[in-house]
């Protein structure tokens, strides 16, 4: 066959195609159902010729979805304590009776970094050498096998000390880059579907549970007859993933979350129990411990078990696959309550909203979404209401159109409407999608090898990548001081010990004179909200208290009158972050 | 318009000519129109209407015209590395020159200092091209020293300044270098070993190197196979025609239909992040990998095999249904055919074939054939990608290759013993070792061990009855239950040896040897660990489309040689209105899948 008539051959076939592009219109062809796809001549000539969409997901009104919220409805009041007992004052009173009262702030919040709402957590960052400071991250499959949470826990834990990889399911159905679980019943090792039967708040309709008792990880394994009895128990064992051991695969104190079950730590073996109620156990291990070994026994519901230090940051990481986190409100709100205000929880992330994009198609539901989340915020908020709110929205996505990635329409929006709901509920937000580098960005992100093939999950690097940009934003100090903003529905008047708000003046707080070693009773005065280390004669060990009169009365038994100075040091330093009175009523 | 022919001519990393694109084909099509002018304008033989076999003259002007288009489609692809490809062209000519002058003048010494040199500058290039990183990872691992890779010729290349426009602390891998410069070594040696004769025209050497249809993927084409039909008459019988079209649009759907379509939509996630599927997907995205690679390759190679037939050239069989092999040995004669015949050509007999172990000549012809094919095997692994992964992907294919021959050669009361040693061994191990893997290993162990008692039992129930007739109805179902088997087993094993192979592949080179192992642990923890079989259903159904392609390609790739030789004869032998019909659409096909909704995330752990 002669090369010239081939050249006709191809060239016919391309002519058919192109008369194709001509006949096949721009949406495609449907036949029979099935829409039969085909470009325009135009889209072969001009790559960046794109048909024009049919949908109007990501027109302007969909911007404006959350513009009817009523600002006076949840304005921002500024902090200002007054001092009440200044003319009733005497020589001999320690303290002063101040009043804390609020008045409605000028200033526009959308002008504010959204990090001001962050006070409480960067507060107590400052007193992370004396007490853990705790932050919850919760999130979809983004944040799965400790991703972007282990870079901030590492990051932060070099920076302010502590160790463990915080809270962790008692059965390890999807696996972390940080831990190795595994479970056994009487012996047996159990595979990702047996072992205790798991209930969850998000996931399919059929793993709920009517009580709600999900606990603080939004999932609870129970322990009953059908399951153990008598003597049985349940053996966990957990170990570093991989080496070189991160800082935070080494703890020295195991929390176990969990209502009825009296937990033993088998290995490592000189370990002791140092805090049992019905809802939680604490054990205490040697510093530096690795891998261990618990022993669960009883009939009961298992929340989860913390591996910790007593001072430092605890960053747990709390992935729910496919949740768009709406399920806070249907969890019993005591577990909730309980666990933040035991464990200091200053910082709740929520990094929630990519399982919402593909599915939402109409403004209605947008909407709906964004008003869930408003009562997820603030129910929350009510249950912790020291912590400071993050919410991260959704990453970059793309889907396929005509062949080519394009960020889903609704990115932008969801986005701008979360930014919007955090600038209206006066939380922290940070977005994830513009961190990436906006539209388009997730196809860049793929190319370089840091999300997957998906174009929605990163990878390992590209968690890594987007955890260190989290960190460095939330690095973070702001010009001229905190904005004292108070969160609303949360109204109190504390009395403030006036005697530790001057370092001079921290000596008359200790009533009796130390001896070392010698068993004293002290009393001191403390700002709510404080948690008091108590140091026993073994170890420096830390309880929290939870503070509910004006003015509290604890019990410090030191064996060493350095450490008392130094508790009553750090005392100081955070009474400084506490609201100093500057102002008086008539202002 | 002006974008269209920005496309096909200006270069751009992000948009190489590949022949999956439109515009590679409007590419094409026009450099056939050019050749076809230059092989008939003016040619007629007046009256007759018969065309005269084309001078001299004109195959010269359309060597040198395909030079110059492989050329542009290699400066389309790679850009300015374009210069390594003429370095090695110009290089290699000259040298192969000085091997033959100084063979002719019996001075062999000289020439192996020759062939040693065009080695060096062929192999220093492919290494420090490839290979930079994963030698200074190696050497920082083994020394605890913190090397990086410095880029010397971007540093050339900025006039001896790190600063400039170009790079300096990272490598890039020109695309396509492991090819070509295997086809200039092959070309070496065998000038040296007199098989070929050195080629006189350095433009005809050009176009052998350069050829843009195997230039980045294969196959690699050897000096003697190619040079010769430079100047041979051209011929192209309408059949010959008709079977270039079939290998092309075979090609396509391969690559975009089978290859593309599974990897996008299923694999490449569950590689990318295997934590976050269960095992049942894990396992099932791995056999699925076995089916895309081939179809991937093996696509590409046939596109390639095809234009180039269009063009009166053939480039030879790469791939013959390797999954129809019934021992790693007989695999490795059926995948990447030009590659195997390369590494045993080149490296395998240089190193002692089955007579010498390290140039000691040996009696023991089968250590020494074993020894050696191992070593070629795991430089073979090297050759595809430069991280650990690959070097254990080869050391396994070169372990499988000689445990399938010991055992071949074993007694049947041997081989039980030994296989129930395996099953022992493997079943203490899962019992005393925390290791998700072992339960992996102890299902694949005791599968072996039936199949292997059976035959066992089988061989046993034969020797009795000593029943070596004619072969009856009954043997002839043994015997097909037996490859069968055999086709089976070497599957499952070549699918294990692709955890490593594909872990390996897509990365960066700087970090490629930590993050390949990583992808290749998670992923067999996951199947021997986190299996979830109440899941299977679900995802067999949301996964409905992926499922179907899978079965429906390795159904097709096993169909039976005859069946596949005689559709694809009776395709070219089909008139041509109705092959531009069939062409049109497979493209219309083809572009529905290219377009297709990409499968949405389904979670169906919790």
């Amino acid at each position: 066959m002669r090369p010239f008539k081939i050249t006709i051959y191809i060239w016919s076939t391309i002519a058919i195609l192109a008369v194709l592009c001509l006949l096949v219109p721009q949406n495609g062809w449907n036949i029979a159902g099935w829409n039969l796809r085909w470009p325009t001549i135009e889209e072969i000539l001009n790559n960046e010729a794109k048909s024009p969409k049919e949908e109007t997901i990501g027109d302007d009104s969909w911007y404006s979805l959350l513009d009817d919220f009523d600002e006076e409805d949840n304005k921002l009041y500024e902090y200002s304590t007054i001092v009440l007992s200044d003319s009733l004052a005497t020589t001999d009173s320690a303290s002063t009776t101040t009043k804390q009262i609020k008045k409605p702030i000028e200033i526009d919040p959308s002008k504010v970094d959204s990090r001001n709402f962050l006070a409480s957590f960067y507060q107590a960052l400052d007193s992370a050498h004396i007490m853990t400071v705790r932050v919850v991250h919760y999130g979809d499959s983004q944040i799965e096998e400790d991703r972007i949470t282990s870079i901030l826990r590492e990051m932060w834990q070099s920076q302010y000390g502590g160790g463990g990889v915080g809270l962790i399911p008692l059965h390890q159905t999807i696996p972390t880059v940080s831990l190795r679980q595994s479970i056994s019943i009487n012996g047996a090792t159990q595979s990702t579907q047996g072992g205790p039967k798991r209930y969850l708040a998000y996931g399919p309709s059929s793993m709920r549970l009517n009580s709600g008792l999900y606990g603080v990880m939004g999932q609870v394994a129970v322990m009953d007859n059908n399951l153990v009895s008598g003597s049985q128990n349940i053996t966990m064992n957990i170990s570093p993933f991989s080496s070189p051991y991160k800082s935070y695969n080494y703890f020295n104190r195991i929390r176990i979350v969990a209502d009825n079950i009296s937990a033993n730590v088998t290995k490592p073996q000189n370990s002791t129990i140092i805090s049992n109620t019905p809802h939680y156990t604490i054990v205490q291990v040697p510093d530096n411990t690795t891998h261990c070994t618990i022993e669960l026994v009883g009939q009961g519901n298992v929340y989860g078990i913390s591996l910790e230090t007593p001072t430092g940051i605890i960053v747990d990481n709390i992935p729910m696959r496919g949740s768009s986190g709406n399920i806070f409100s249907k969890i019993e709100q005591t577990a909730l309550t309980n666990f933040y205000q035991e464990t200091n929880t200053r910082l709740i992330i929520l990094q929630y909203g990519g399982n919402m994009i593909p599915g939402t198609t109409s403004q209605s539901g947008l909407k709906s979404y964004m008003e869930t989340l408003r009562k997820q915020i603030r129910h929350i908020r009510a249950c912790a209401p020291f912590a400071s709110i993050l919410f991260i929205g959704p990453s970059d996505m793309s889907k396929r159109v005509d062949g080519e990635m394009e960020t889903y329409p609704l990115v932008p929006v969801m986005d701008h409407l979360l930014a919007k709901l955090a600038e209206q509920e006066h939380i922290a937000y940070w977005s994830l999608f513009k961190a990436m580098g906006g539209e388009g960005s997730m196809v860049q992100w793929k190319n370089q090898g840091l999300a997957g093939s998906d174009y929605v999950h990163f990878t390992r690097a590209g968690a890594n990548k987007a955890g260190k940009m989290l960190y460095e934003w939330l690095d973070w100090k702001p010009d001229n001081g905190f904005i004292n903003f108070e969160v609303p529905n949360y109204e109190q008047t504390i009395t403030l010990p006036t005697t530790i708000l001057e370092p001079a003046n921290t000596a008359p707080l200790i009533t009796d004179t130390i001896i070392p070693t010698q068993t004293d009773t002290i009393d001191v005065n403390l700002p709510k909200d404080t948690i008091v280390p108590i140091v026993n004669d073994t170890t420096p060990t830390e309880v929290p208290i939870k503070i509910a009169s004006d003015t509290i009365t604890t019990t410090i038994i030191p064996n060493d009158s350095s450490e008392i100075e130094t508790i009553i040091d750090s005392l100081a330093i955070d009474s400084h972050t506490t609201p100093i009175p500057n102002d008086s009523i008539s202002k | 318009m002006s974008s269209f022919f920005e496309h096909i001519f200006a270069f751009n990393s992000e948009s190489p000519l590949l022949f999956t694109q439109f515009y590679f084909w409007a590419f094409f099509a026009m450099v056939y129109a050019v050749f076809a002018i230059i092989m008939e304008a003016g040619a007629w033989k007046k009256g007759n209407n018969v065309l005269t076999q084309p001078s001299r003259t004109r195959l010269h002007m359309r060597n040198i015209f395909l030079m110059v288009v492989s050329w542009f489609f290699y400066y389309k692809t790679s850009g300015i590395f374009l210069l390594i490809l003429l370095f090695i062209t110009l290089s290699d000519w000259l040298i192969a020159k000085r091997i033959n002058d100084c063979q002719q003048r019996s001075r062999k010494s000289l020439a192996s200092i020759w062939l040693a040199i065009s080695i060096i500058i062929d192999l220093g290039l492919l290494c420090y091209f490839k290979y930079a990183y994963f030698f200074t990872n190696v050497i920082n691992d083994f020394l605890g020293t913190n090397f990086q890779v410095f880029d010397l010729f971007a540093y050339i290349g900025n006039g001896f300044s790190h600063q400039g426009c170009f790079i300096v602390d990272s490598i890039i891998l020109p695309v396509g270098i492991s090819f070509y410069i295997f086809q200039v070594i092959s070309y070496s040696i065998d000038v040296y070993r007199g098989h070929v004769k050195p080629v006189k025209n350095l433009l005809d050497f050009g176009f052998y190197v350069s050829f843009f249809p195997q230039l980045v993927a294969g196959p690699i084409v050897r000096a003697n196979e190619f040079i010769p039909q430079l100047y041979r008459p051209f011929r192209l019988s309408k059949r010959l025609v008709g079977l270039a079209i079939f290998w092309i649009l075979n090609g396509l759907i391969k690559k975009i239909v089978l290859s593309d379509y599974l990897a996008v939509n299923l694999i490449d996630r569950v590689f990318d992040n295997p934590l976050l599927f269960t095992g049942f997907e894990n396992l099932f995205a791995l056999f699925a990998y076995s089916l895309q690679v081939y179809a991937d390759f093996s696509g590409y190679t046939d596109i390639a095999i095809g234009i180039a037939m269009l063009m009166g050239f053939y480039l030879p069989q790469n791939f013959d249904s390797p999954y129809k092999a019934r021992n790693p040995q007989e695999f490795w004669r059926r995948w990447h055919m030009s590659l195997s015949r390369w590494l045993k050509s080149y490296l395998y007999i240089p190193l002692g074939g089955n007579r010498k172990i390290l140039g000691r000549p040996v009696k023991d012809k089968v250590r020494a054939g074993n020894f050696n094919s191992f070593i070629t095997m795991l430089i073979g692994g090297l050759w595809h990608g430069a991280s650990w992964n690959f070097v254990i992907w080869g050391a396994l294919n070169g372990a499988g290759m000689i445990v399938y021959k010991v055992w071949n050669r074993m007694n049947w009361h041997i081989k039980m013993s030994l296989i129930t040693a395996l099953l022992i061994a493997v079943y203490y191990l899962r019992v005393t070792q925390d290791m998700p893997a072992m339960n992996l290993f102890l299902i694949w162990v005791l599968a072996i061990w039936i199949g292997a008692l059976i035959q066992y039992l089988y061989w046993w129930y034969k020797n009795i009855k000593n029943s070596n007739k004619a072969a009856s109805l009954c043997t002839k179902i043994t015997s097909a239950l037996g490859t069968t088997w055999a086709i089976a087993q070497t599957f499952v094993f070549i699918t294990f040896t692709r955890l490593f192979f594909r872990s390996g592949s897509n990365l960066d080179p700087a970090t490629a040897n930590q993050e390949a192992w990583e992808t290749a642990k998670n992923m067999v923890n996951q199947i021997g660990g986190a299996w979830n079989s109440s899941i299977i259903p679900n995802f067999l159904w949301e996964y409905r489309y992926v499922v179907i392609l899978f079965a429906v390609g390795m159904l097709i790739h096993w169909l039976p040689t005859r069946i596949k030789r005689w559709y694809r004869v009776h395709f070219a032998l089909m008139p041509v209105w109705a092959m531009i019909l069939i062409a049109v659409l497979t493209i219309v096909v083809v572009y529905q899948f290219i377009t297709a909704d990409m499968q949405p995330f389904i979670y169906f752990q919790f």
